[in-house]
C-alpha cells in the first residue's frame, strides 16, 4: 500500500515554467503542477507544494528515465528545478523554508 | 445491526457500531442524514471523507483510497445517492458496428462481439459515439479488454476547447476496466475512443451511465489533498496544505434557488493569509449568483466569514464575519442563507446579516474547496464533512446534520 509521505516544494524560473509543467504532465501529474505565482529579486518563479510517495519521486528523478522518456529539447529545464525535500514534512514549514531560501514571495498583482 | 428502544444488550458493547440502527430513534447517521434532507431532489452536494468508498487518488477514478496518508482525486458527492443513470451507449457489446463511427474495417475490426484493434494508427479519435457526453456532467465508463498483447486505451470527451477531456484506462491485460469522466461544459457530446500507437487488443461490453451528483475532483497530482486521521477521534479527514490544494466540481446549477445552507466541519490551522474554504464561482465578488466562506476571513484575521451574492446584484457587499477564532482551531460553520445570512459556528448562532444581496437566484458555476478560482488564497487546514443544499434547512435537520458532522472534527455541541 501505498503511503504519500515525502513534501515536495518544486519551484523554476519562469521561463522553464512550461517546458517543467511538460515533462510532469509525461510522468501523468497532470497539468499545470507549478501554479504558484512567486516574486524574487530577478523576475517571477513558479512553485508548487507536493506530498509524493518516496518510491514515486525516486523513479521521477531517476537519470537514466529521463533521458529515455523526456525529448532532448526539455531536459535543459530541469537543471533549473529547485527541489526541497523532507520525508514525513509539514507542507507549510517545507514551502515557508523554501520560500526563505530562495529569497521569494506570493506574487502579488497590483 | 438493528435494535428497539427497549432492547438491552449484556456485554455486547463490542458489537455496536458507528452504523447501528435503533427502530424509532430519531438518531440517523450521516449517510441517513444527507438522503433525508435532499429527498426531494434539491440542488446541493454532501461530501463524506469518513466514507473511504467515495473517494479515489486520481481524478479518473481508477485507484481507490484505502488508507490514510493517500492522496484524493475524486470525491463523490452522496447528495444524489450515488445513483448510475440507465446506459447510454448504443451496441457497447458490438454487435456490428451499429451506433459507432470511425471503424475502418481494416486494422479496427468488428467481430464476434469485440472491436478489434490490430496496431492502427492513432485516431482522434479511432472511433466514437456522438450525442453521449452532456456538459458538466459525469459519467462512469467501462469496458473489458480481452486478447491483450501491447497497447492502451483512451475515453475522451470532446469539448469546443482544443483541450478536450481525456481519461485513460491503464491497460496492461484482459480484464474489465472503470474510470469516471468529468465532462467539461463545453462538451459537444462526442465520446471518443482512442488507442495508443501500437496497440494490439480487443474491446466490448463498453458502458456509460451517469453517475448523479456534483463529484469534487483533481487531475493535476501537486494540486491534491491528503486523506489523513484524526488520532483523538478516529476520523478521516482532508489535509490541504495552504500552497495549491483544491478540488472542484462541474457546473452546479443552482438557478432554482435563492437559498443556500451550508454546513462544513474544519479545523483550520493558520491565520497568516486569507483563506477560502468554499466558494461557488471563480471569485463570489465578481460573480453574480456566487457563495464564499473563507477561513480565515482576512490576512491575520482569526475569524470565519460568509458571504453571497444572488444573480441580480449591484454591488457583492453582504458579509458576515466572526471574530475570536485563532488557529489552530477546530470548527463546524454553518451558514443559512436567504434573504438575510445567518452564521452559526460550533452550533450557536454568531451572527445575522441584513444587508441587500440583490435579486434574483443563486448562479451555475463551478464549486471551488480549498483554494479560490483554484488559484489563490488556499486554505491551510483540513476538512471533515462538507454539505450545502439548495434550500433553507429547518431547524430540527440543522440540529441533525451539526451533531453528526461535530463530533468527527472534535466540536462539543
Amino acid at each position: 500500500m501505498k503511503i504519500f509521505n515525502l513534501s515536495v516544494v518544486n519551484i523554476v524560473p519562469d521561463t522553464h515554467r512550461v517546458n517543467v509543467d511538460l515533462i510532469a504532465e509525461m510522468y501523468g501529474c497532470g497539468h499545470p503542477n507549478l501554479s504558484v505565482k512567486l516574486q524574487g529579486d530577478d523576475g517571477i518563479y513558479w512553485g508548487c507544494h507536493s506530498k509524493w510517495n518516496p518510491d514515486d519521486y525516486a523513479t521521477f528523478s531517476d537519470e537514466d528515465l529521463r533521458n529515455d522518456l523526456i525529448q532532448p529539447d526539455l531536459r535543459p529545464s530541469l537543471g533549473f528545478l529547485y527541489e526541497r525535500i523532507v520525508l514525513d514534512g509539514d507542507a507549510q514549514e517545507n514551502w515557508q523554508a523554501a520560500l526563505s531560501e530562495l529569497g521569494l514571495i506570493i506574487f502579488e498583482s497590483e | 445491526m438493528i435494535k428497539t428502544q427497549l432492547a438491552m444488550s449484556v456485554g455486547g458493547s463490542g458489537i455496536w457500531t458507528g452504523d447501528t440502527v435503533q427502530i424509532g430513534s430519531s438518531s440517523k447517521n450521516l449517510t441517513q442524514l444527507i438522503k433525508s434532507i435532499f429527498a426531494t431532489g434539491e440542488q446541493g452536494f454532501a461530501y463524506d471523507p469518513n466514507d473511504l468508498s467515495t473517494m479515489f487518488q486520481d481524478a479518473a477514478g481508477t485507484i481507490p483510497v484505502t488508507a490514510a496518508g493517500q492522496p484524493v482525486g475524486l470525491m463523490l458527492d452522496k447528495g444524489k445517492g450515488l445513483v448510475l443513470g440507465t446506459e447510454i451507449i448504443a451496441n457497447g457489446s458490438f454487435s456490428g458496428t451499429a451506433g459507432w463511427s470511425g471503424i475502418n474495417g481494416s486494422d479496427e475490426v468488428v467481430s464476434d462481439g469485440f472491436l478489434n484493434f490490430i496496431n492502427p494508427a492513432v485516431g482522434n479519435p479511432n472511433v466514437s459515439q456522438a450525442g453521449i457526453i452532456q456538459p458538466s456532467k459525469s459519467y462512469r465508463i467501462s469496458f473489458r479488454v480481452a486478447n491483450y498483447v501491447a497497447g492502451a486505451v483512451y475515453l475522451q470527451a470532446y469539448a469546443t476547447n482544443a483541450l478536450n477531456n481525456v481519461m485513460s484506462a491503464q491497460i496492461s491485460a484482459n480484464g474489465v476496466y472503470t474510470a469516471y469522466l468529468h465532462a467539461p461544459a463545453d462538451a459537444t457530446g462526442l465520446l471518443g475512443i482512442r488507442v495508443a500507437e501500437g496497440s494490439n487488443l480487443s474491446i466490448t461490453d463498453v458502458s456509460v451511465k451517469e453517475l448523479l451528483g456534483n463529484h469534487a475532483y483533481q487531475s493535476v497530482s501537486a494540486s491534491r489533498p491528503v486523506l489523513q486521521r484524526n488520532a483523538a477521534t478516529g476520523a478521516y479527514y482532508l489535509a490541504f496544505d495552504g500552497v495549491d490544494d483544491f478540488l472542484q466540481t462541474n457546473n452546479i446549477d443552482f438557478t432554482a434557488t435563492d437559498k443556500v445552507s451550508l454546513f462544513a466541519s474544519v479545523r483550520k490551522l493558520s491565520d497568516a493569509t486569507q483563506g477560502m474554504l468554499i466558494e461557488l464561482s471563480a471569485a463570489w465578488s465578481t460573480n453574480a449568483g456566487s457563495f464564499v466562506v473563507l477561513a480565515p476571513s482576512y490576512s491575520g484575521g482569526a475569524a470565519y466569514s460568509v458571504a453571497a451574492r444572488l444573480s441580480v446584484a449591484d454591488t457583492a457587499n453582504q458579509q458576515s464575519v466572526v471574530t475570536g477564532y485563532s488557529s489552530p482551531v477546530s470548527s463546524l460553520i454553518t451558514a443559512l442563507i436567504s434573504t438575510d445570512t445567518k452564521v452559526r459556528i460550533d452550533g450557536v448562532l454568531k451572527a445575522t446579516n441584513t444587508s441587500n444581496k440583490g435579486t434574483g437566484t443563486y448562479g451555475n458555476h463551478p464549486l471551488y474547496i480549498g483554494r479560490r478560482g483554484g488559484a489563490s488564497i488556499p486554505f491551510t487546514g483540513h476538512l471533515y464533512s462538507l454539505i450545502g443544499i439548495g434550500r433553507l434547512t429547518t431547524d430540527s435537520e440543522t440540529i441533525a446534520l451539526e451533531k453528526a458532522i461535530a463530533k468527527n472534527v472534535g466540536v462539543t455541541l
